[in-house]
């Protein structure tokens, strides 16, 4: 089975007024139909390498790659309408914060219907009723009242469901989720990822899952990749978390507190700087 | 108990129609660490915020040290003694002032005369060094705001601190350090910490004893031992300690 996505030797990197900041330097890894996991602290590169693949990396900055390729398209060849069509129909991303990533302006019911419309030829009756049905499939409870509500009318929870809603009634193969649960309750956390689990197996799409959570990100993937300033440090299965052999990695484990470990202080990072050789 | 250093009897707050604390009482005696836990909306920064005078009081009352706090007027000699740390380090301090602007404001407003060497022991003691004395707050991580929101709590030296969420916006090892540091500079000042906090994780590590809250009341009250053995009584609470455990996928009934 041919890989959906290639990614060899993806570098993305920032002109500014100090010089040149490298945000991603480097990074390879092949996606099938699976669940792989990006995992690093903030600065980490991890959000950029998601971003590049969407094709959303700021015009200024340069992105280059020995290959970057989505069944079979060069992503970095492909003309701006290719891409366009693959954003969203084929390609989708599921942001940190419904907060900020809805159309405040736009009920939630019109943004889905905006996606779908977009990329297929399809009647205004159909579109709404392909919403309603995706907002069933969010476990939206009441979806006919939802549609017509606008993003601040809301919880963030719901907020997020109608995000992913919107990202996945195109039928997308591959979905980008970055930091998809971080801006919400610990207890609402997990029924959007237990609903996004569902969708994603359900209908077999690969998966990046994008968190600086180490743990969460490692109960929900297959793969789990550890980046530390732009690099891949450590690549290994999920299952395979405890035997982590970087230092780093093991380090992003130890640092939480856990209930019922009583480590007084928490173990802390001791970054090396020949980690980010 | 009479002998609490910070106490809260039957307070209720208001917005408008909204009540966003209903009938909440706590007890937080000296020298502990006071744990608040809930969802978004639950009442948890509020409860800080109204012992801190910054939430309308409609009924109810505060007591800091057996002195009775009066809806949310509070004096100097008031805030010399409880200082505050916030969520967010990226809104918490000014943009355009310098760490040393910053330091130095809570001492000018409460006279404080050797500000110079106060400063310089602030910042050691969050173990930033003077080097970061006269930075902008965009020069600095995440994690090094929140140690200089700290130590400007600190330097009026306080024997309360409010903690709401400290660490929320922080990658999971910045958090680590600077829970580190909060433990370490309450051993060594013996204060009394309330902390606002949804990771139970993060209260049960920090806290001796903790309140939950849901829609403004509070449901349970225990001790982080109690918690650690599972003996809860409440089913939210054993939601939330479920919910931090982390995601299984036999666990999702859907």
């Amino acid at each position: 089975m041919s890989p959906l996505l290639t990614v060899d030797d993806l570098k993305v990197s920032f002109p500014t007024r100090t010089g040149v900041v490298e945000a991603v330097r480097g990074v390879s890894f092949t996606l099938g139909r699976e669940r792989l996991g990006i995992v690093g602290e903030s600065g980490s590169g991890k959000s950029q390498t998601g971003r590049a693949i969407m094709g959303l990396t700021p015009a200024h900055a340069r992105v280059t790659a020995k290959t970057l390729s989505f069944e079979g398209i060069d992503l970095l060849s492909a003309a701006p309408k290719v891409r366009r069509d693959l954003r969203g129909k084929r390609i989708a991303m599921i942001l940190q914060d419904p907060k900020y990533s809805l159309n405040p302006v736009m009920s939630i019911g019109r943004q889905i219907v905006e996606t779908l419309t977009r990329h297929e030829k399809v009647g205004r009756a159909e579109a709404r009723e392909r919403a309603l049905d995706m907002l069933e499939a969010v476990q939206i409870r009441d979806p006919g009242r939802v549609f017509d509500l606008y993003p601040h009318e809301v919880s963030g929870g719901m907020g997020q469901r109608a995000m992913i809603a919107m990202m996945l009634v195109a039928g997308p193969e591959l979905l980008i989720a970055d930091e998809p649960t971080s801006a919400l309750d610990v207890t609402v956390q997990l029924e959007v990822l237990g609903i996004l689990d569902k969708l994603v197996s359900d209908r077999g799409m690969g998966l990046i899952f994008v968190s600086h959570d180490l743990r969460l990100v490692s109960s929900f993937c297959d793969r789990v990749i550890v980046m530390y300033a732009g690099k891949i440090v450590e690549e290994l299965a999920a299952s395979d978390l405890a035997n982590a052999k970087h230092p780093y990695t093991q380090g992003l484990l130890n640092c939480m507190p856990a209930i019922g470990s009583d480590r007084h202080p928490l173990p802390v990072l001791d970054r090396k700087p020949e980690w980010a050789l | 108990m009479t002998t609490a250093t910070v106490s809260a009897e039957n307070l209720v707050v208001t917005y408008d129609e909204f009540k966003a604390l209903d009938d909440v009482s706590i007890d937080v005696a000296p020298g502990e660490s006071f744990g608040l836990v809930g969802e978004s909306g639950s009442g948890k920064s509020t409860l800080l915020r109204a012992i801190a005078g910054l939430a309308p009081v409609t009924s109810g009352k505060i007591r800091v040290h057996d002195r009775v706090l009066v809806g949310n007027r509070r004096d100097k000699a008031f805030y010399r003694d409880v200082q505050m740390v916030f969520q967010d380090p990226y809104g918490s301090l000014h943009p355009r002032q310098t760490i040393d602007r910053q330091l130095l404001e809570p001492l000018a407003i409460h006279g404080v005369a050797d500000g110079e060497r106060r400063i310089l022991k602030a910042l050691d003691e969050v173990g930033l060094g003077s080097g970061f004395r006269f930075r902008y707050p965009h020069q600095l991580s995440g994690g090094q705001r929140q140690r200089i929101a700290i130590a400007r709590a600190l330097i009026l030296e306080p024997s309360i601190l409010l903690l709401d969420e400290p660490t929320s916006a922080l990658d999971a090892s910045v958090q680590a350090e600077v829970l580190n540091l909060l433990e370490q500079v309450r051993r060594d000042r013996k204060l009394t910490f309330i902390m606002v906090s949804h990771d139970l994780g993060v209260v049960t590590h920090m806290c001796d004893r903790l309140a939950v809250m849901q829609n403004g009341r509070v449901v349970e009250r225990l001790s982080s031992a109690d918690l650690v053995a599972g003996r809860i009584g409440e089913e939210y609470t054993r939601n939330l300690m479920v919910a931090s455990k982390g995601f299984q996928r036999k666990g999702v009934a859907a």
